[in-house]
């Protein structure tokens, strides 16, 4: 990995999302969820309601914009530029990443200043913090590479979103069918556990197998968006 | 001898369409080569292959010494590209375009100063791409494929969208690149830029090559050994270029009948109709 090739792209992603309206009004919504639940609820369903907002987060800006902004640049055939430029793929998947990573937690520290919950176990809370970012990029990865234009990935990723911005709501309503059963295992129901028993101080032996589960989705999910990634610098 | 391209039998098969057959040469270091051929006969095709863009079906490809579809990032470092598929940041500057592609590729910070003025670009600098008209692009893109001076230059159909005064432009642009060392690999269905700027050039049709040489030679092999006369008369009169003819040009300035005397050079587009039966455009 090459460092200053890194910050090129970047500075290159910040001069670009400066001038971004649709991103930026991106990062507002989960603001807006945040002030709506901030007034209701109490306790244990406090904890609950932030979890889901910060999820929201997660979903609509991690996952959304990193799809929006990968097809772009598919879309634009600069993609195309940066896969026959001497960048590694690693370096253009870091690159591409790093000022969502920034917007996504600037959104998410504008959600915690306005529901204001106790932060406990902030270990735990970091691990499955960054567990969750890169998993969600890389999903936003993935639907973006494998849809042709912006579109495209605009009607592809909406499953994705209600998916796993609802998964923990679908999971209750369905808890004990199918359907409950197989949404168990999405990575935004273990993200959303894992914070929840951690900010409601439970022991780390209740979800570490929900840990675990999660680790494993991140490295299938970056592992597929860098071959997938790799495999476009071919056209065809 | 050192040869920044060797293509042996390459072919390439999409589904049912042959789009190369069986196309072999060679481009030394230091050569500017054309690839003339039609819409459809293969130019860009084999391009993306000789840039590890696509994978041949059949055949062995080698651009500086290794085979094109093993490029690593350092390889990639020594070539440029500007093809239909380049893009640019279009909600960005064409400066911070081009400073963005010169830290990627490790070229001095002045050099984005320095394409700016030789594609005549450096007044408008401060505008986005999204607001520039085709043929600016177009220069920004050439900017972009030469900013980092690289050991081969691949360009399809580079001057496609610009008006003639920009065409020289770029035109002294690519000669000077070249002086400096630069390899090029330039396609067009421009016949007038091939003979002007290529060393060689080689004619594509239907996937084929079916000529390829330096430019003077071809026009010397396709000289027709013919004569034209403009008579005072009006009239026109084609002769043989032996005795025979020798003759009658002499009974005709004799009676000082001859206007102009025009020998039979054939154009590049001359002899690609006379090659494929085919007009280039
Ligand atoms: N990805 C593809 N899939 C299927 N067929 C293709 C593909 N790319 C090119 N072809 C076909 O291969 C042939 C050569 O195409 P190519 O783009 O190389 O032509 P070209 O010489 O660059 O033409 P032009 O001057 O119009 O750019 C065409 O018949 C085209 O339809
Ligand atoms: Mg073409």
């Amino acid at each position: 990995m090459n460092a200053a090739r890194i910050s090129a792209i970047i500075v290159k992603e910040y001069h670009d999302l400066k001038a971004n309206v649709q991103v930026l009004m991106m990062v507002i919504l989960p603001a807006f969820l945040a002030v709506l639940y901030s007034r209701m609820g109490s306790g244990d369903e406090r904890i609950y309601s932030f979890v889901f907002v910060s999820l929201f987060s997660l979903v609509f800006v991690t996952m959304y914009v990193q799809s929006m902004l990968i097809s772009e640049e598919k879309e634009k055939n600069t993609l195309q530029s940066l896969l026959m430029s001497p960048a590694h793929t690693t370096e253009i998947l870091v690159g591409k990443s790093f000022m969502n990573v920034v917007i996504t937690l600037v959104s998410l520290l504008i959600t915690w200043m306005i529901m204001d919950v106790k932060l406990t176990n902030i270990g735990v809370l970091l691990v499955v913090l960054i567990l969750s970012i890169v998993i969600f990029l890389s999903i936003g990865t993935i639907v973006g590479l494998i849809s042709k234009n912006l579109i495209q990935t605009g009607v592809y990723i909406m499953p994705f979103m209600f998916l796993f911005g609802f998964a923990p709501m679908i999971q209750v309503y369905f808890s004990d069918g199918i359907i409950g059963e197989i949404i168990r295992y999405s990575p935004s129901v273990f993200t959303m556990d894992i914070a929840v028993s951690a900010l409601e101080g439970q022991d780390f032996s209740s979800y570490q197998a929900d840990l675990l589960w999660l680790t494993g989705w991140t490295i299938i999910g970056v592992l597929a968006a860098y071959v997938l990634l790799k495999k476009k610098s071919l056209s065809n | 001898m050192d040869y920044a391209l060797q293509v042996k039998d390459l072919s390439k098969v999409f589904g049912q369409q042959q789009a190369l057959q069986q196309v072999t040469f060679h481009v030394k270091r230091g050569e500017i080569f054309g690839f003339l051929g039609p819409s459809g006969s293969g130019k860009t095709t084999t391009v993306k292959i000789l840039t590890g863009q696509l994978l041949p079906t059949a055949g062995d490809v080698t651009i500086l010494g290794k085979n094109a579809s093993k490029m690593n990032g350092s390889d990639l470092g020594r070539i440029g590209i500007l093809t239909d598929n380049s893009g640019l940041y279009e909600r960005m500057t064409i400066n911070d375009n081009l400073k963005f592609y010169a830290k990627l590729y490790n070229a001095p910070a002045g050099r984005v100063e320095e394409v700016l003025q030789l594609v005549g670009l450096a007044e408008e600098k401060k505008k986005p791409v999204k607001k520039l008209s085709k043929g600016m692009k177009q220069r920004v893109l050439l900017a972009r494929a030469v900013l980092h001076k690289p050991d081969v230059l691949f360009l399809d159909e580079p001057t496609s969208a610009l008006d003639p005064g920009n065409v020289q432009k770029m035109h002294d642009l690519l000669r000077d690149l070249n002086r400096e060392g630069t390899t090029i690999f330039l396609t067009t269905h421009n016949m007038e830029e091939a003979a002007q700027l290529c060393d060689r050039v080689a004619f594509l049709h239907e996937g084929q090559i079916r000529e390829m040489d330096e430019p003077k030679l071809l026009q010397r092999k396709y000289a027709k050994n013919t004569i034209h006369l403009e008579l005072k008369d009006g009239s026109n009169e084609t002769i043989i270029n032996d005795a025979g003819g020798a003759e009658r040009l002499y009974q005709y300035m004799q009676a000082e009948e001859v206007l102009a005397v025009h020998s039979d050079q054939p154009t590049l587009g001359d002899i690609f109709i006379e090659v494929t039966g085919r007009e280039l455009a």
